[in-house]
């Protein structure tokens, strides 16, 4: 295993009596993991440290081996695309592409920057000036100056911002690439199930603390103390199904929704095991069956209520 | 089944209170601004400025009334005379500048900057009545360094007489002129800063740009005064920074100021008349908020 | 160039452009004009000495006034603004070093002033002195000035890594220190830039104002504080919060 692309070490920020972020740590590898967090939780101050913008106030941040205040030649294989929505609106958009990749060491700058903008859906506005790009364009050509020097590791904050359903399809879609390729990739936002499609990892932030790391449904599994929902569609036999779930004791509680079942189990392997029993017993037709709350919102949603008073 | 639970509405409801004219809104900005450009709601070191030049602007009164007030008897000196009311605003001119160029960008940059304008002028709020206020806004304050200083002289003095009453009658003619004075500098020095600061959403380049404004004709005046020779009086009319105060001395029968009244009155309505178009361009429908 | 950091070409250009992109600029273009305009009315109906008023109008206009105020204006705009409004992080996330960025906004800050005030300059010393025109009473003050400039570019360049308001203090600066203050004490002039190329620019023209100081002193003087600025500004730029 190569080392890890980004590892922060109990790091620490906090402005005056603000604390941005806690005792955060973790280790970023290959893959995207998603950045996820409320406004103010301290996912723009993270990747600010990631990105080497500003330093810990305690603790200690490695990206790609080094320190980036200390040696700013790991820029050089490293791609950002910040929140601020900053531009040299004299240039257009090749120009601008071609001078980022320029200045990061790019053999052909202007091939670079004509196939990083061809990557975001650019190719045709590419030699407009930025003066008159929408917001949406803008963040585009912000991703594109970010991915024109190929680089390993990539930290991209709120990327869809501004953009269209099918342009946000089709950056998730780019991002999502990306992380096959074998690039760490760092991506924060809140809307989760964008972060679901496009990240099977995800860090989540709460009040500056670090509350969950890892994979989604790993996070989930972990979540033990809660029991799972399971949606069953029953064609046949939905209430005689529901009197055998109950009466063997697999289930803990009923709820009719709408003519599905949904049905909180304590102990999901027992269920799993003994329900295709039951059903056939009952003379039940099963259509569908559904873990419900797996999903990344529920999981979010049920972290942040938990973390709910720390660190305020 | 007793009540003893309520559930309030919070929902979205309208405003059922009172509504007031146009002209509170007018007040309002001019309050509000003024208010705002000498610190309020800014932590003490927006504030420390303007008070720190409001009270150099008084001092030399209370200097003055104070040598007075200690010496009474030794000093034969007759109190008016020994800080005419025209030369005070010429000593405390510089900072009369410094404040109206700290207090007056407050006023326009931060709406301009921060795109509350755009909301502003959404509102019944129009283009013209926004300038008012904010006219207003700069001028009234400016009177604390304009005005107040020399009234507080006047009292002063008014104090220490004998007959006080006996010397307001005799000399209650000063008052209107001290009035005249504290307006013509107010007017001049807060329209020109609203102009420059109309130009630009930054606060910097509004106080940076105010300055040079006022500075450099001065410079520029003095230099041509030296070097055209004795008959060339109208280049103290290129004084910007001192204009007003020079005009306001013309009108005070003992003062002892080259040019006429007239030349003074015709530059100072050039520059505060360019002021004021500039004003009306920058704010006028059409251009950029 | 300096301490083994090389101007950056691209930053350069990109500097100079946005520099001279906008309507401040022609407000400083305007400003930079403006000792043509008692050089004009010297010229028709002046009856002093044309070298005394040459020399008045470097040393009491041109350098400590009109020169500093767009200096500093443009100086302060190199790093200020693209730390406002954020375009600097697309240059700080690069390998170049920061010493490197800081030299090569200065050098594109340097050029502009230079650019905007040069021209009326020359055209106000040939207007003023007329058939007493040397090439040495025009380029002295011409050296004074652009030397001035690059101290007060190099120094404001700093004071924008420092401070949210650069403009301002150095505004404050010209006119309250160096105006009135660097007048009335002579010790003071030890700590104003424009006394410095006052020193230089007398070397062509008449000493109105100017400290007694040798000329090359006032070049090492000017030179060591742009370097100690510039090495500054870079220093705060690794260390402090971007944006």
């Amino acid at each position: 295993m190569s080392a890890p692309s980004l590892t922060f070490d109990n790091v620490s920020r906090w402005y005056g009596d603000t604390v941005a972020l806690a005792d955060v740590s973790f280790t970023l590898g290959p893959g995207v993991t998603g950045l996820l967090g409320h406004n103010g939780a301290g996912k723009s101050t993270a990747l600010k440290l990631c990105a080497g913008f500003t330093r810990p106030s305690s603790g200690t941040v490695r990206v790609l081996g080094s320190d980036l205040s200390d040696s700013p030649e790991a820029y050089r294989r490293i791609g950002i695309s910040h929140d601020r929505d900053a531009f040299w609106p004299f240039l257009t958009a090749r120009a601008m592409v071609a001078l980022c990749a320029r200045l990061r060491g790019v053999a052909d700058p202007d091939a670079a920057a004509a196939r990083a903008l061809a990557q975001v859906g650019l190719e045709d506005a590419a030699d407009r000036r930025m003066r008159g790009f929408s917001h949406g364009m803008r963040q585009r050509v912000k991703l594109a100056q970010a991915l024109a020097h190929d680089p390993e590791l990539l930290l991209l904050d709120e990327p869809l911002n501004g953009l269209d359903p099918a342009q946000r399809r089709a950056v998730v879609e780019l991002i999502h690439r990306l992380g096959d390729e074998g690039r760490t990739v760092l991506v924060s936002s809140h809307v989760l199930h964008e972060v679901e499609r496009m990240a099977p990892r995800v860090l989540v932030l709460v009040n500056g603390h670090l509350v969950a790391s890892g994979a989604t449904t790993a996070i989930r599994e972990l979540i033990a103390d809660r029991p799972r929902v399971i949606r069953l569609e029953p064609a046949t036999e939905g209430r005689a199904l529901a009197r055998e779930l109950v009466g063997a004791g697999l289930v803990e509680s009923v709820r009719f929704d709408d003519g599905a079942l949904l049905v909180e189990s304590g102990d999901i392997e027992r269920f799993s095991r003994a329900l295709a029993g039951v059903a056939r017993d009952v003379g039940a037709r099963l259509r569908r069956v559904e873990p419900v709350g797996d999903d990344l919102e529920s999981v979010y949603a049920y972290l942040h209520e938990r973390a709910r008073g720390v660190g305020r | 089944m007793s009540v003893d639970a309520e559930i309030r509405d919070v929902r979205y409801s309208r405003y059922e209170g009172e509504r007031r004219s146009r002209l509170a809104g007018v007040v309002s900005l001019a309050r509000w601004g003024a208010l705002r450009s000498l610190g309020a709601r800014r932590g003490w070191k927006a504030k420390a400025v303007p008070i720190t030049l409001t009270l150099l602007a008084i001092a030399p009164a209370i200097i003055v009334l104070g040598v007075r007030a200690l010496f009474a008897e030794q000093s034969a000196i007759d109190l008016s005379d020994a800080l005419p009311y025209s030369d005070y605003q010429a000593i405390i001119g510089v900072v009369i500048l410094l404040f109206a160029a700290v207090t007056t960008p407050e006023l326009l940059c931060p709406d301009r900057r921060d795109g509350t304008l755009a909301l502003y002028f959404s509102t019944a709020v129009s283009r013209r009545e926004y300038l008012a206020g904010r006219v207003l806004g700069a001028v009234v304050p400016l009177l604390l360094v304009t005005l107040v200083p020399l009234l507080v002289l006047f009292a002063g003095i008014m104090v220490f007489e004998e007959h006080p009453l006996g010397y307001l009658q005799d000399r209650w003619a000063e008052l209107p002129r001290i009035l005249a004075g504290g307006l013509i500098l107010a007017a001049f020095y807060g329209l020109v800063g609203l102009a420059v600061a109309s130009l630009t959403g930054r606060r910097a380049f509004a106080v940076g740009g105010y300055l040079l404004l006022l500075v450099a004709p001065s410079v520029v005046g003095g230099m041509l005064g030296e070097a055209l020779g004795d008959d060339a009086d109208w280049t103290q009319l290129l004084q910007l920074s001192v204009l007003p105060i020079n005009f306001a001395a013309s009108l005070f029968p003992d003062a002892e100021v080259p040019n006429s009244s007239w030349a003074w009155a015709a530059v100072y309505a050039l520059v505060v008349g360019a002021a004021v178009i500039t004003l009306l361009r920058r704010y006028g429908r059409g251009s950029d908020t | 160039m300096i301490g083994g950091a090389a101007v950056i070409a691209p930053v350069y250009r990109l500097t100079l452009r946005s520099l001279l992109d906008g309507r401040r600029t022609l407000a400083l273009a305007l400003l930079a004009l403006v000792p043509v305009i008692p050089a004009v009315v010297f010229a028709a109906a002046g009856e002093i000495d044309p070298e005394i008023f040459w020399a008045r109008l470097v040393q009491r206009l041109i350098i400590p006034t009109v020169a500093a105020f767009v200096a500093v204006v443009i100086g302060a705009s190199a790093i200020g603004d693209e730390r406002d409004d954020g375009t600097i992080l697309y240059l700080l996330s690069t390998p170049q070093s920061r010493l490197g960025l800081v030299v090569t906004k200065v050098l594109a800050s340097w050029t502009a002033a230079a650019l905007l005030l040069t021209p009326p300059a020359v055209v106000a010393g040939l207007v003023t002195l007329g058939s007493e025109a040397t090439p040495g009473r025009i380029l002295w003050p011409l050296a004074g000035m652009l030397l001035a400039c690059l101290c007060y570019c190099a120094v404001t360049a700093w004071l924008s890594t420092v401070s949210r308001r650069p403009v301002v203090i150095g505004v404050l600066y010209i006119l309250l220190w160096e105006g009135s203050i660097a007048t009335f004490a002579a010790s003071a002039d030890r700590l104003s830039i424009a006394a410095y190329g006052r020193v230089i620019a007398v070397e062509g023209v008449i000493d109105v104002n100017a400290p007694e100081t040798a000329a090359p002193v006032a070049l090492i003087v000017l030179a060591a504080v742009a370097a100690i600025a510039i090495r500054a500004a870079a220093r705060r730029l690794t260390r402090s919060e971007m944006p």
